[in-house]
């Protein structure tokens, strides 16, 4: 019996944070529009609905009922599956990130977490290496150039970034002595002081560096960049395969703000007055809000200019950092 | 000046720059003039087809070389005669710039060329059969490509010079027709390595509508919309060009406050090209921001231009001797909002980038062309300037005035896409002193030349009187009467040297016009600067150099 | 019950992955179902309890295959099949079988002598990821540092590898460069 009630609220927990983490996702593409309207002068979406807030429902419609099209020469079954992987790695990563704090409905206890793995910041990096299969098959598997180069920027773009995150990761991991993110969490109860932004620094600029790289985001957004490679992995794809590819992408966008949150900002502990679930919120949303700030501001750059980036400053830096902090703890 | 060449060469001096030789000492003294009087700068190559000409000449072409000494002083016109089956010694090899030159007088004309690298077509398409500006071809024939070039037949020597023998090693790419960056139909076919690429070849004309042909068969005041389409983004400065051209025929020059309105507008029309240039090019670089910040004012100078002229982006304002109509009132003060928003989305977006290391590893060292090579590579404005070359047609050969305004030549130092987009950003600048300038200085009196052989008389006139109806009849159906000469001028447009050289038969049509476009000596440059650079320098370099393609291909 | 089906579904899924490996004739296919067969075994893992390997395999396995796809990249086009050429077929069907069958009955040998044992039962209490650390720093410091020396010495020879060329390519732009 128990086993089924655990199957059951498992169920339901995952179709919970299925639906907002999309939903969330494709809010962020409204949110994306109208922040960089805001910083560009101009207004963005204002026709759909009030401020244009229904302009994710017809976006929506749009994309389900465009004509499905999948071009000759492809190869089909792998340009079919390819979005599919990169939204469902994007999924699945969520289910070992908790949210908010504990909370009780009906007398019923409720974690907020999908599966407690204690080795839960390892899965959801993994996880979201995972969705970099997304590119690279629907770049292999396209039949156009452009889509291959996009697919071979993705590779060299997780190869090196996943080492950097990695070994950025591995100092706060030393410190707290856990995988768990709920642990981690709890590491920093105690208020701002007790952050582990203000013991790791180094890694926390490092592993937000990298949280760009593997998210796509500008200036790190090479594989879809449309001056360059047209669409990238992306060129020969419409309709809904076309959006599947990007809720993954801001799905992952939000996995990334919440890690960040969780393991440097003091995750989901009460700040002051605030909650700690409200405080957790506001915490993601200003991530995010940086992620669109700095598409904003800057150019992006070269793919070697990124090789160069990651393997001769980050690498080292990330290695440096992870030294000290042996030192530092023994 | 040639007689210190040879005293054995014949030739005629037909007006004080311009020399006719015999087609054997053509390349002799086209190397003369380049390694001894220091010509160095090839402006232009053309030629005409005199066979419906009023009065006979010796033979049936006439090929011309137009070129500048090397402190752009003087102007020099070589000119010699030949018949269809006679060949021409290629210049290639004293100038890079001759090459798609002498290309385009094959495919326009069907001169060939002897000891050039690769004679093919340019602007017309690979399956066109004739030589369109050939006085017997027909202006209504249509000829349809139905075969893409594959361009190999450049890609396999460029590629064996590299040393890359085997084509398996190479991916090939087309950049363009219908590529994002590509802004307007170019396409540049390369050979990659990973995304270096190897070679590139250009190929364009997908754009080309025959504005040549087009001149041969219309008045002179009809071509003014024609011009509007060649370099769209400051279609006013075009407009400028030509009726300049025309002016300098007809010997008349326009009153003061004419020539101020054509400084003002076409500064401003400047302004517009550059602000688009260097929005576009920022975007190529993933600055998107910047995109809007730049075009938000050339929204506002766009309402103005619409207000003055009617038209937002072709907007046929001049005429021959004159321009449509005066400024409107409270123009004024539109152009001064028009500047302010300028220098407020130049300030902004310089705040963005001016000191952002990915904004600057991006630009620095890319693409980079010396002196030497610009200018034998034919190019002018702001790119030339940008290789750090001092030549800017409104100081050396100064018109409207241009040397009584207080403004400085921006120039780069190293001539790679910063340098470029720099010195774009410093030319608005000083643009944007000559306006307040000049609106300062701006006399009251007529705009159009009083002479109504060349511009029409008042309304009140043609409605009222015979005269002025008859005078406004003949006008319209048989054009600005311009003498019979040969004429070449140019003036400095927002990309570079824009000159036109037009041969008159006394009637209202031209009998020929030749525009030098200073894109097409940008672009044939092009497949050598992206090479062992990588895709995405690519963009950036083409970008930089505003290529466009309405002026490119004609 | 639950883990029962969970074992089945996971066992069909990555013999039938394996499966497209071994007999597809197209080099995405093969690969593509390598990348999901490995990242599929990890959930043996999971339901084994040992979360850290099961992760560990996700991780090391989809670098390790992005790898082979970028070598697939290089030497193949990826659209075309391509056929083996295989000169011996008998003995190597034959070989192939026979090893098939020899590997089975080791692996099989020790479950039909009912003497499957844990070395190191897992403790409770204590997480998977110390459990490891503590058997790789006691018992098997040795082989682990070793194994850890193979790779760095792996590592320099692959950047001495790439170094030369790196040192070959700016000049020949600016070879090319000096020309133009």
């Amino acid at each position: 019996m128990i086993e089924t009630a655990l199957i059951i609220e498992t169920v339901v927990k995952a179709v919970v944070v299925l639906s907002v983490v999309a939903a969330m996702g494709a809010f962020a593409t409204f949110i994306e529009r109208k922040v960089l309207a805001f910083m560009q002068r101009r207004l963005g979406p204002m026709h759909v609905g009030p401020y244009g807030l229904l302009q994710l429902a017809a976006d929506g419609i749009k994309l389900f009922t465009k004509e499905d099209i999948i071009p000759q020469n492809t190869i089909k079954p792998i340009f079919i599956i390819a979005p599919v992987v990169a939204a469902a790695s994007a999924f699945v990563a969520v289910a070992a990130v908790p949210y908010f704090p504990e909370f009780t409905v009906f007398g019923y206890t409720v974690h907020p977490i999908i599966s407690d793995i204690n080795v839960g910041l390892l899965f959801v990096m993994g996880a979201a290496s995972v969705g970099m299969y997304g590119p690279l098959l629907a770049g292999l598997s396209s039949a156009n150039k452009w889509s291959l180069i996009g697919g071979a920027r993705a590779v060299i773009q997780l190869l090196s970034f996943e080492v950097v995150s990695g070994l950025s990761i591995l100092g706060p991991v030393m410190m707290m002595g856990t995988l768990s993110l709920i642990d981690m969490n709890d590491y920093q109860i105690g208020g701002v002081s007790h952050w582990l932004i203000w013991k790791q620094p180094l890694a926390f600029v490092l592993f937000a560096i990298a949280g760009f790289a593997e998210t796509n985001r500008t200036p790190f957004d090479l594989i879809e960049f449309e001056a360059e490679v047209v669409s990238g992995y992306a060129t020969e794809y419409s309709g809904m395969r076309w959006g599947l590819f990007f809720i993954g992408e801001y799905a992952n966008m939000i996995t990334i703000s919440v890690l960040v949150s969780i393991i440097f900002l003091g995750g989901y502990n009460d700040l002051w007055f605030i909650p700690g679930a409200l405080a957790m919120l506001l915490k993601v949303s200003l991530w995010i809000f940086l992620f669109l700030w700095v598409r904003a501001a800057w150019p992006h750059i070269r793919p070697d200019q990124l090789m160069w980036f990651c393997w001769k400053v980050l690498m080292p830096l990330s290695l440096i950092n992870v030294l000290i902090t042996g030192i530092v703890l023994v | 000046m040639l007689k210190a060449f040879d005293k054995k060469l014949e030739f005629t001096k037909e007006k004080s720059n311009r020399y006719i030789v015999k087609l054997e000492d053509l390349k002799r003294v086209i190397g003369f003039l380049k390694k001894k009087m220091g010509y160095n700068f090839l402006v232009d190559i053309t030629a005409v087809d005199y066979s419906t000409y009023k009065t006979a000449y010796p033979k049936r072409f006439a090929i011309i070389y137009i070129l500048r000494d090397k402190n752009f002083d003087n102007l020099t016109v070589i000119k010699s005669y030949l018949n269809e089956d006679e060949i021409v010694d290629s210049i290639t090899d004293l100038y890079k710039s001759a090459n798609w030159s002498e290309r385009e007088v094959w495919d326009q004309y069907g001169l060939k060329f002897k000891n050039h690298p690769n004679l093919k077509r340019v602007l017309n398409h690979k399956e066109f059969i004739g030589h369109p500006l050939r006085k017997d071809y027909p202006i209504t024939k249509n000829q349809l490509c139905t075969k893409t070039d594959d361009l190999m037949d450049e890609m396999i020597p460029r590629l064996k010079a590299k040393g890359y023998e085997n084509q398996e090693e190479v991916m090939f790419l087309n950049l363009g027709p219908a590529h994002p960056a590509s802004h307007g139909t170019i396409r540049t076919f390369v050979a990659l390595e990973g995304e270096t690429i190897i070679s590139a070849v250009s190929e364009i004309g997908y754009l080309h509508r025959g504005f040549e042909k087009s001149c041969e068969n219309h008045t002179y005041n009809q071509i003014i919309p024609y011009t509007d389409r060649l370099n769209y983004c400051s279609a006013i400065l075009n407009n400028i060009a030509f009726a300049h051209t025309v002016e300098g025929m007809l010997g008349v020059e326009l009153p003061q406050r004419g020539q101020f309105i054509r400084v003002i507008i076409g500064e401003l029309s400047r302004i517009i090209d550059h602000l688009v240039c260097l929005a576009a090019n920022l975007v190529d670089m993933g600055a998107l921001t910047n995109y809007w910040y730049l075009y938000n004012p050339r929204e506002t100078a766009y309402h103005l231009l619409s207000k003055l002229t009617g038209a937002r982006l072709t907007n046929s304002y001049m005429r021959i001797g004159g321009m449509t109509h005066d400024l409107y009132d409270g123009f004024k003060d539109d152009l001064k909002q028009c500047l302010e928003d300028v220098q407020k989305g130049m300030d902004d977006s310089l705040s963005l980038i001016e000191h952002n290391r990915i904004f600057q590893d991006r630009a620095q060292n890319i693409g980079v062309v010396s002196k030497e090579e610009a200018i034998n590579r034919g190019w002018s404005g702001p790119n030339l300037r940008a290789s750090g070359v001092n030549y800017d047609v409104r100081k050396q050969h100064p018109y409207y005035f241009y040397d009584t305004f207080d403004f400085d030549v921006a120039l780069g130092s190293v001539g790679d896409v910063y340098d470029r987009m720099m010195v774009r950003f410093e030319e608005i600048r000083q643009s944007m002193r000559i306006i307040e300038e000049a609106m300062k200085r701006l006399p009251n009196g007529d705009i159009n030349v009083p002479d109504h052989s060349i511009t029409f008389p008042k309304k009140q006139k043609v409605y009222t009187t015979i005269e002025g109806a008859m005078n406004q009849f003949k006008l319209v159906m048989d054009g600005v009467k311009v003498p019979a000469s040969e004429h070449y001028s140019a003036i400095e447009a927002a990309n570079g040297e824009l000159g036109f050289y037009i041969v008159s038969d006394g009637s209202g049509t031209p009998y020929k016009v030749k525009v030098r476009p200073p894109c097409f000596f940008a672009m044939s440059s092009l497949p050598d600067m992206i090479e062992g650079e990588m895709v995405a320098d690519a963009v950036l370099d083409l970008g930089s150099l505003n290529i466009i393609a309405g002026e490119l291909d004609r | 019950m639950f883990e029962i089906i969970a074992f089945y579904t996971f066992s069909i899924l990555v013999i039938g992955m394996f499966g497209i490996v071994v007999f597809s004739e197209n080099v995405l296919y093969a690969m593509s179902a390598l990348a999901g067969g490995m990242i599929l075994i990890s959930g043996f893992y999971f339901l084994l309890g040992a979360d850290f390997l099961g992760v560990v395999q996700i991780i090391v396995y989809t670098g390790a295959v992005m790898a082979l796809y970028a070598f697939g990249m290089m030497f193949f086009d990826s659209a075309r099949d391509i056929k083996e050429n295989i000169k011996f077929k008998k003995i190597i069907y034959t070989l192939s079988i026979l090893s098939a069958i020899f590997v089975i009955f080791i692996l099989m040998a020790p479950i039909y002598s009912t003497r499957v044992e844990a070395l190191y039962p897992t403790i409770h209490g204590v997480g998977n990821v110390q459990m490891i650390g503590l058997i790789l720093f006691t018992k098997y410091l040795i082989p682990f540092e070793v194994a850890a020396i193979m790779l760095l010495a792996a590592m320099i020879a692959g950047i001495v590898l790439v170094k030369v060329k790196i040192e070959e390519t700016p000049s020949n732009i600016e070879v090319a460069r000096g020309e133009k």
